[in-house]
């Protein structure tokens, strides 16, 4: 394995929003830039790594490079595309909006939903559609080429709110999380839905890069990793296996608690609520399933509601939920070359 | 006019005119403000015309006119007065106060009719024991006190079987006197129980008259026919003789039989004699018109006792008896009975010795010794009276049931039993909890005795009815959307199937009886079935556009409102859903197979294109992207001709001769991409995840697909023009 250790040096932090933070991203390639969507209704562009981050201190920033505000309410989630020219915001108001980084202007504006938007994602053949997941339990496919202002395709199939979603373009299939306790895979080629039952709310489904393993946070406290062939669980995070003899344990029972890959898929990445000595981000080996760090983000925090990991250069970010500031926590491996 | 002055010229001349001598000081007002006495003009419309009383004459319209009334009257004292003008709009159908005679008299009339009025009492009150014939009593004020109607006495008696005409008293046994000329016969024997006759009233006539004691005036002379046997029925007067005879008393004097006719008398009926006069109206009374012309005819008629006055007293006045008389009898020993025979030998009549003091001797009753002792005594006094116990006490403390007494008395045991025989113990807990009484006999729930128990076909019958009636129509409904999913009772699976079972029950498609729970009584079994009748009325699907807008949810969301809360409605509420299997599975962690479920996707062939993926095999063809589709290459206009549209078996069919066609053409089977998506035939659901696939936007497997040969196309379009 090129690397093992799990990076957990605090070394930038950042307070640019006003409320709690509900989306991060790391821009696409390389992974400069950090985009990071807030309660306060406007999402925030920012560097991710100061220029000065060789500094043995915390750097701490509170203004963001741009921001990108339409929303009427909080933002929920965001995802950018590939080409890191255009990102999509969705958020309370039920809209759904595709921005144009450079000019901080939406180019598209859909309104399909009739309730809360909870979940982006771009997908299909050079991020042609955006998907998004709704409180209405539907889970709409929108065409940025055309103009059309009618989704491509609605999906019915859940009976709750869509929380979550991740498109993977390997296995042409989205995965959809619900609070109706069903994970969902549409295929797009094969033409079938699989449907896991997690029996608890779904807040996060992420599927591994390879596309056989799903990853899916439920309500019940545990992160399972779900064997997308037959549904078997590979492994199970969290519950006692966290806490025992931490200090921190990972905790999920009310709040949209995202979750993530890490490290090549070898390590899972997730952000909890308030533990005992406030909140704190997990991260498990994949293989054997334990803690191997615990990283706690403040006392006052009450919970880590978005991790984002950013492969190019091996660092991470926590969106934390309620502290009015966004932490990042990054830390550069001892080889800094290592980086796949 | 030029010279004409003006008025108020006029009237201040006036002043100075008025008194032209007054030289000195000022001159004394005219008496009058109004008149002037000067004689100067006065306008007509000034002037006021009075009478030699010096009243107004003259009026308004309003005020009477030229003369209201007789010279004025109108509103004095004296005068007439204008009634009110009363609109018959709004009091319609008032009518005038009703008018008295009282109103019309005056003042003599009003003294005459004073004096007319007497305190009177009416008619139908009548003296004590008399009769309302008896006019000389009329006058008493005992009549006030009574009625002469039926009294109470009378009401009460009728009440206990009495009628008029009988007498009082328990009835006596006797023949039948049915009558008198009827001799007695044989059967005459026969004795009956006939109320007992009436005896005659004693009836104390006053002596109002001055005639002497005993003198019966002119009664006595008619008695002449009272005493004679009436000959014939015929001979009484049909109206007025016989049916006014009561039974038992005095005859009442017949009247003499007159001659009858029609109204008036005609001369032929004349009989020429004169001292009849023909128009004497009424029963005529005989009077004897000649004095002592039938005294010899009366003395020949013997005296007989008079039974109408009842005074015992008249029996034993004294008579005179001639010595003759009382010799013979004397010396007959007897009188002769009332029917003319002589008494019994050895009897003498009552009569006879009436006179004597034998009746009025009495014997007094034995003198009790001082010292005598009853042999018996009486044991009430040696009772305690405390300890008296009364006989319904007796038998409230006696610890006996009737098998017990009905045991002590030796009788036989009734063969029949209590209710609670038959009761089962749930319904004598019923019982027991509705009266409060928990002594009841123990419910033994026996079957019911032979020959009483209900036929089979009968029990069913009672069973059938007591099923609820369903519509058959909303049963098949309910049924049919039970099928996709809609169904209460999901928490209770045997609860379900019963209700399912009672839907095809009523919806006619099963003839047997709807289940019950084991062990539940027929009553339970009624009310679930009731509570199904409202639950399949719920349940019933909507229709239409209503129905699409709810989906059937298969989990988490409690949507209660179309169960509403079962303490309600009786509805069992479905608060807690069913639990899938997949769902209890993945709470205990098997994960696998039993939360893994494969439904179909029907991805929209845009979003397939905006994935850049071949459209799966079940995607229907969009019309909306027919232009789009039509781009591709013949081979995906193949797909969409002939083998997306179509699934199943048809689609084997048209494989098959697809597979020929291009056998024949080619000679050998081909295998490109584009053509045979299906062909393999493998089954839908196995499907195993494709290898990942590279996508080169430049090149296209589908579209640079080995061309198939031109008799496909032949084949398949007909004509070689067609082919691009």
């Amino acid at each position: 394995m090129p690397r093992t250790i799990f990076p957990t040096r605090h070394i930038h932090t950042l307070k640019t929003h006003n409320g709690p933070v509900n989306a991060v991203t790391f821009s696409s390639s390389g992974g400069t830039y950090v985009l990071t969507g807030s309660s306060d209704r406007a999402i925030h562009l920012s560097r991710a790594v100061p220029n000065n981050s060789n500094s043995p201190t915390v750097v701490e920033t509170t203004t963001p490079i741009q921001k990108y505000e339409a929303h009427g309410y909080s933002v929920l989630d965001i995802a950018v595309t590939a080409d890191n020219a255009r990102f999509a915001s969705v958020g309370g108001d039920r809209q759904v909006f595709l921005w144009d980084v450079e000019q901080g202007i939406t180019t598209k504006r859909w309104t399909g939903h009739n309730s809360r938007v909870e979940a982006v994602q771009f997908a299909g053949d050079g991020d042609s559609v955006v998907v998004t997941g709704s409180a209405d339990t539907t889970i709409n496919i929108w065409d940025t080429r055309s103009s059309s202002y009618k989704p491509i395709q609605t999906l019915t199939e859940a009976t709750d709110t869509v929380s979550s979603l991740h498109a993977h373009m390997g296995s042409y299939s989205i995965a959809s999380g619900s609070y109706d306790g069903r994970a969902r895979i549409y295929d797009i080629r094969t033409g079938k839905t699989t449907v896991d039952v997690l029996a608890h709310p779904v807040t996060s489904v992420r599927c591994s890069s390879d596309g056989n393993a799903l990853l899916a946070s439920t309500l019940d406290g545990y992160i399972r990793l779900l064997d997308r062939m037959d549904g078997k669980v590979l492994n199970a995070f969290g519950g006692e296996k966290g806490g025992i003899g931490k200090r921190h344990s990972y905790r999920n029972s009310e709040l949209r608690v995202r979750s993530v890959f890490a490290m090549g898929d070898a390590v899972v990445l997730s952000g909890s609520e308030e533990g005992a000595a406030g909140a704190a981000a997990f991260a498990w080996d994949v293989v054997k399933g334990e803690v191997i760090a615990a990283v706690p983000v403040g006392e006052k925090v009450k919970a880590v509601s978005c991790v984002a990991w950013n492969e190019g250069v091996g660092d991470w970010a926590a969106g934390c939920s309620d502290g009015k500031y966004l932490v990042f926590f990054e830390v550069w491996d001892t080889c800094a070359d290592c980086c796949s | 006019m030029a010279l004409k002055r003006t008025r108020a010229a006029l009237e201040a001349d006036l002043q100075a005119e008025q008194s032209p001598y007054a030289f000195y000081g000022t001159p004394l007002p005219p008496l009058d403000e109004a008149v002037r006495d000067d004689g100067s003009f006065v306008p007509i419309w000034k002037q006021e015309v009075r009478d030699e009383q010096g009243r107004k004459r003259l009026h308004g319209a309003f005020t009477g006119g030229f003369s209201a009334g007789y010279f004025n009257s109108v509103g004095s004292k004296e005068g007439w007065t204008p009634t009110t003008f009363v609109s018959s709009r709004q009091n319609r159908a008032q009518k005038a106060e009703q008018k008295r005679p009282e109103d019309f008299m005056d003042v003599d009339d009003l003294r005459e009719q004073e004096e007319s009025r007497q305190l009177q009492t009416a008619d139908e009150f009548a003296g004590f024991g008399s009769t309302e014939l008896d006019a000389t009593r009329r006058a008493g004020l005992i009549d006030i006190l009574k009625t002469s109607g039926e009294t109470m006495g009378v009401k009460l008696l009728k009440k206990m079987g009495w009628r008029e005409g009988q007498g009082i008293g328990p009835k006596v046994r006797r023949k039948a006197n049915l009558h008198e000329s009827s001799a007695p016969g044989g059967a005459a024997e026969e004795t009956y129980l006939f109320a007992p006759e009436n005896p005659p009233m004693v009836a104390f006539i006053r002596k109002t008259d001055r005639k002497g004691l005993g003198f019966e005036g002119e009664s006595r002379l008619e008695s002449r026919n009272a005493s004679q046997p009436i000959p014939d029925a015929e001979e009484s007067d049909s109206f007025f003789g016989e049916r006014l005879a009561i039974q038992g008393k005095a005859q009442p004097p017949k009247p003499k039989e007159s001659r009858r006719g029609g109204l008036g008398v005609g001369p032929l009926n004349d009989t020429g004699s004169d001292d009849e006069d023909p128009y004497s109206l009424g029963p005529q009374i005989s009077y004897n018109k000649t004095i002592g012309g039938d005294k010899k005819k009366k003395k020949k008629v013997k005296p007989e006792p008079t039974i109408a006055s009842a005074n015992p007293l008249l029996n034993s006045k004294p008579v005179f008896i001639s010595k003759k008389v009382a010799a013979a009898r004397g010396a007959g020993g007897f009188r002769k009975c009332r029917d003319g025979r002589l008494p019994l030998d050895g009897f003498i009549l009552a009569d006879g010795i009436m006179g004597l003091s034998i009746s009025e001797k009495k014997y007094d009753p034995p003198v009790i010794p001082e010292d005598w002792k009853p042999a018996k005594e009486i044991s009430s006094e040696k009772r305690d009276q405390s300890k008296y116990v009364s006989t319904a006490d007796a038998a409230k403390a006696s610890s006996l049931n009737p098998t017990s007494r009905a045991a002590l008395l030796g009788e036989d045991q009734l063969p029949g039993k209590s209710i609670f025989d038959y009761m089962t113990p749930e319904a004598r807990e019923k019982i027991v909890k509705l009266t409060g009484n928990a002594n009841l006999p123990p419910a033994l729930g026996e079957k019911a005795p032979k020959g009483y128990e209900l036929p089979e076909s009968q029990k069913r019958k009672d069973l059938w009815d007591l099923v609820p009636k369903l519509d058959k129509h909303i049963a098949a409904q309910a049924l049919a959307r039970a099928v996709s999913g809609w169904m209460p009772y999901q928490e209770d699976e045997k609860k379900r199937a019963r209700y399912q079972t009672f839907l095809q029950v009523s919806a006619g498609t099963r003839s047997t009886l709807p289940e019950r729970v084991e062990r539940s009584s027929t009553d339970e079994w009624v009310i679930e079935m009731q509570e199904f009748c409202r639950a399949a009325e719920v349940f019933k699907p909507m229709s239409g556009v209503m129905a699409s807008r709810f989906t059937s949810s298969s989990t988490a969301p409690k949507i209660v409102s179309d169960a509403p809360d079962s303490a309600e409605s009786g509805l069992s509420r479905p608060a807690e859903k069913p639990e899938d299997p997949a769902v209890a599975a993945a709470k205990i962690g098997m994960f696998g197979p039993m939360t893994r479920s494969t439904v179909p996707f029907y991805p929209s062939r845009l979003l397939c294109k905006r994935f850049n993926v071949k459209p799966p095999d079940s995607v229907q063809l969009d019309p909306g992207e027919q232009p789009e589709a039509s781009t591709s290459g013949p081979g995906t206009r193949l797909q969409s001709a002939g083998f997306q549209a179509d699934t199943g078996p048809k689609q084997l069919v048209s494989q098959d001769v697809m597979n020929q066609l291009l056998i024949d053409s080619l000679g050998y089977l081909p295998t490109a991409d584009g053509l045979d998506p299906s062909a393999s035939g493998q089954p839908a659901n196995v499907a195993p995840p494709p290898p990942p696939v590279v996508v080169e936007p430049e090149r296209n497997d589908a579209l640079e697909a080995e061309r198939p040969g031109d008799a496909v196309f032949k084949a398949i379009f007909g004509s070689d023009d067609e082919d691009e």
